[in-house]
């Protein structure tokens, strides 16, 4: 009895260690922290979702289109010209652009023609008013808009932010746009300047005023951000409790120049951020310009990461969100752009 | 002194000395058909094998020599913002024995009592403290448990018992040395060993059990804080590719199954030879709560080579210790209440119909920092049919009881609401529901024990 007793508290003892369950939906803001893709998550070199040498794609944006798959904006080289791409993936992961397929490339969809614009468009950022896309940029004049018409980009005339009119703590020209059509209608214009990030308002997308006062957000303390903040990409969500948060992700810089993702977020459409005191996105290797976009229970986050080859050179690399989240198999490039 | 009081004064002493034990999925989900279908209100009234749970001292109260066995399965509809969290069931074997008898002309009996999990004996789980997780179901409940007892009865009013319970404490250690080549993974040579350990752990429980009269018996349970502790070592050291050596060191602990200590008064009386109305209050003493956070130390030794290092390779650095968030719970008082009618008999059988209710007010504070240990208050109704069929037989006399149980457990839908809009899990919805179905057969044979009498 004794020795039946002892076999079956021995066996009892056995303590086994289990992962969560991954298939359980967690709650999430969807702001990280993230994990970048495997080899195995993608058709191409991991992290990598937009890789070319001469292309040299930066400068992320991403937004989710009607029919469910991501629609995916970028900088590209293209000669002497710095124009705007398009490419788009049903799963997030197989874009053209990236490894995997060497007969398709994304699409121009704008290029410098106004002669404030310089030679060099960057910095995309895309929202949808009224079911038409809209498309922000920076070039060497400040930041402009084009609206989509058809198969077409048809650009306003001047430039909807730029040196003139800057606020105090100001530095050149206004750079790295992101805008957001927040729930009251609104469109916020977030963008850098120097270090910080600064915030403009306005009622029909072209006309903005900057929020007077500080920065939205300035560099701050001894850690991962204290030598400047930028490239701002700002999400806005409905909370569980109806409560709107504001959230921005920024390129964030330490004093030795190592940059991160660090986040910043604020209840409602207006007011100022609270800063979060560690990044959510953090791998050393020059991560930077993020754009997020949510995908059903994940959230992609795109950044520009140099691709560290015989030759460094800038490409688009993807991380994920909720991290401990294995992916599928990638799904087939799509039939169209 | 007289003899009876010794017995018993020693029995007391060598109980509260023993350290020893219990258990938790049968906090939540009772242990055996008859006192789940009553709400787990079985202080004073268990007379079977369930005993052994819900207060040892009742033990004296079997009849015979009873064998039970019997199974449950509790399945979990546990949502947050509407998506279902994926909670493992609960589900498994429960046996027991009771057999009374006789020591120095004192009543006595011994039990012996199992809850044998399905699909694994236990589980230790150490996430992120800001991970969302249903704290008091996620994982607290998937473990085995394995209790031992006895009891006297040193006067006709008056039964005392006590009993042990076993689990285990877990170290483990894992060394890995040789060389890696990090240009060439398959060249690596690597060593590894493994060392576990599994270390008994026990924590008493003891009962008393008062008859005030024929009809009314009071009760008192304590039952012991008890805790699992998982403690993990790595060591690494040796070679990378000739450019320098590494050294690491990791040691994590934490604490798994925490169940805190608790004090059960109950009553039970007979309203009527056929009706019976049972009542506990149990004080858990939640505020010892210690959250099953692992703690971490790294130490980590990668010298520079000579030449400094290559184009493209950073070296590892220690992430930054992240401070755990003391989980701060308040202590609670349960109240469950049951009922039992004989409904028919005729002849040997007889058949009974029970009810229950029991309501477990969250011990888990508002989650709107960043920890997410999720919980929400939890009503619990229960139902129940038992059927005994009394053996006419003189060479081989006793009974035969069926019991079913079916309990639903609601817990009622809250939100979770964030201090930081920086918060990277944000405000959240949380409840659901449980069922918890299953039966026990129990076989009592032999001539009724002079202890029962």
């Amino acid at each position: 009895m004794k020795r039946a007793l002892l076999t079956i508290v021995m066996t009892g003892c056995a303590t086994l260690a289990t992962a969560h369950d991954e298939t359980a939906v967690l709650p999430s803001a969807g702001i990280g922290p993230f994990r970048k893709l495997t080899g195995t998550e993608l058709k191409g070199v991991a992290p990598f979702v937009l890789d070319d040498f001469v292309a040299q794609y930066q400068d992320p944006d991403a937004i989710s289109d009607p029919d469910g798959s991501i629609s995916l904006f970028a900088a590209a080289t293209d000669g002497d010209e710095g124009v705007i791409v398009r490419t788009r993936a049903t799963d997030g992961r197989s874009f053209y652009g990236g490894g995997g397929d060497y007969l398709h490339t994304p699409l121009t969809v704008l290029r410098p023609s106004l002669p404030w614009e310089g030679t060099r468009l960057f910095a995309p950022s895309v929202v949808r008013r009224d079911g038409v896309r809209w498309l922000y940029y920076a070039c060497d004049g400040g930041i402009g808009v084009a609206v989509e018409s058809g198969t077409s980009w048809k650009k306003t005339e001047m430039p909807v932010l730029s040196s003139s009119g800057a606020s105090g703590w100001e530095h050149g020209v206004p750079t790295s746009p992101d805008a957001i059509v927040m729930p009251d209608g609104t469109t916020h214009l977030f963008f850098s300047s120097g270090r910080a990030i600064g915030e403009a308002v306005s009622a029909d997308g072209v006309s903005f005023i900057r929020l007077q006062g500080d920065p939205a957000l300035v560099s701050w303390g001894e850690g991962f951000a204290s030598l400047g903040v930028g490239d701002p990409e700002v999400v806005v969500r409905v909370t569980a409790a109806d409560r709107i948060v504001t959230s921005m992700l920024f390129t964030a810089t330490d004093s030795n120049g190592i940059t991160s993702i660090g986040v910043a977020s604020r209840f409602g459409e207006n007011g100022a951020f609270e800063r979060r005191e560690s990044p959510v996105y953090a791998i050393g290797k020059g991560e930077r310009a993020p754009t997020l976009v949510p995908f059903g229970e994940l959230t992609f986050l795109y950044l520009t990461q140099p691709q560290s080859g015989s030759k460094a050179y800038p490409a688009v690399a993807a991380a994920v969100s909720p991290a401990d989240k294995i992916l599928s198999t990638p799904d087939p490039f799509p039939e169209t752009l | 002194m007289p003899r009876r009081p010794l017995v018993a004064l020693v029995f007391a002493l060598s109980a509260l000395s023993a350290r020893t034990a219990s258990a938790n999925p049968m906090d939540t989900f009772g242990f055996g058909s008859r006192g789940t279908a009553m709400g787990g209100a079985q202080s004073a009234d268990a007379k079977d094998f369930s005993a052994n749970y819900y207060n040892p001292a009742a033990l004296t109260r079997a009849k015979r020599l009873e064998l039970s066995i019997g199974y449950f399965r509790a399945d979990h509809s546990l949502t947050t913002n509407g998506n279902d969290s994926h909670v493992d069931p609960v589900r498994g074997m429960v046996a027991g024995v009771v057999a009374p008898g006789e020591v120095l002309r004192v009543p006595f009996a011994f039990g012996l009592a199992l809850h044998l999990p399905d699909d694994r004996i236990s589980r230790v789980r150490a996430l992120r403290q800001e991970e969302p997780r249903w704290e008091l179901y996620d994982n607290r409940n998937q473990r085995l448990f394995l209790v031992a007892n006895v009891a006297i009865r040193p006067f006709s009013w008056l039964a005392l018992g006590g009993g042990i319970a076993f689990m285990s404490s877990t170290r483990a250690r894992l060394d890995i040395s040789g060389t890696a080549n990090i240009f060439k993974p398959e060249n690596s040579e690597l060593r590894h060993e493994v060392d576990a350990d599994l270390t008994s752990v026990r924590t008493p429980q003891v009962g008393a059990l008062v008859a005030l009269s024929d009809r009314i018996r009071m009760s008192a349970v304590y039952r012991a804080e008890f805790k699992l502790s998982l403690d993990l070592g790595a060591h690494l050291a040796g070679d990378i590719s000739g450019l320098t050596t590494a050294k690491y060191d990791l040691v994590t602990h934490s604490i798994n199954n925490f169940l805190p200590q608790q004090l059960v008064l109950g009553g039970a009386w007979d309203l009527t030879p056929w009706l019976t109305a049972t009542f506990d209050a149990t004080w858990i003493n939640w505020s010892a709560y210690e959250a099953p956070v692992a703690t971490l130390d790294v130490g980590l030794d990668i010298p520079p080579p000579a030449g400094g290092w290559p184009l493209g390779i950073t070296p590892p650095t220690v992430p930054p210790k992240s401070a755990v968030v003391p989980l701060r719970m308040q202590d609670r008082v349960v109240p469950r209440m049951g009922t039992e009618a004989r409904v028919f008999r005729s002849g040997p059988l007889s058949l009974f119909l029970r009810g229950g209710y029991e309501f477990a007010k969250t011990p888990v504070p508002a989650q709107n920092g960043g920890t997410n240990y999720i919980d929400r208050d939890r009503h619990a109704l229960s139902f129940g049919l038992g059927g005994v069929l009394v053996s006419a037989s003189e060479t081989i006399p006793g009974e035969l009881r069926l019991d079913l149980h079916a309990q639903w457990h609601h817990l009622v839908s809250a939100l979770t609401t964030k201090a930081s809009a920086t918060d990277l899990v944000g405000d959240y919805s949380a409840g659901g529901n449980i069922v918890n179905l299953g039966a026990t057969m129990t076989f009592a044979v032999g001539t009724v024990a002079r202890s029962a009498r």
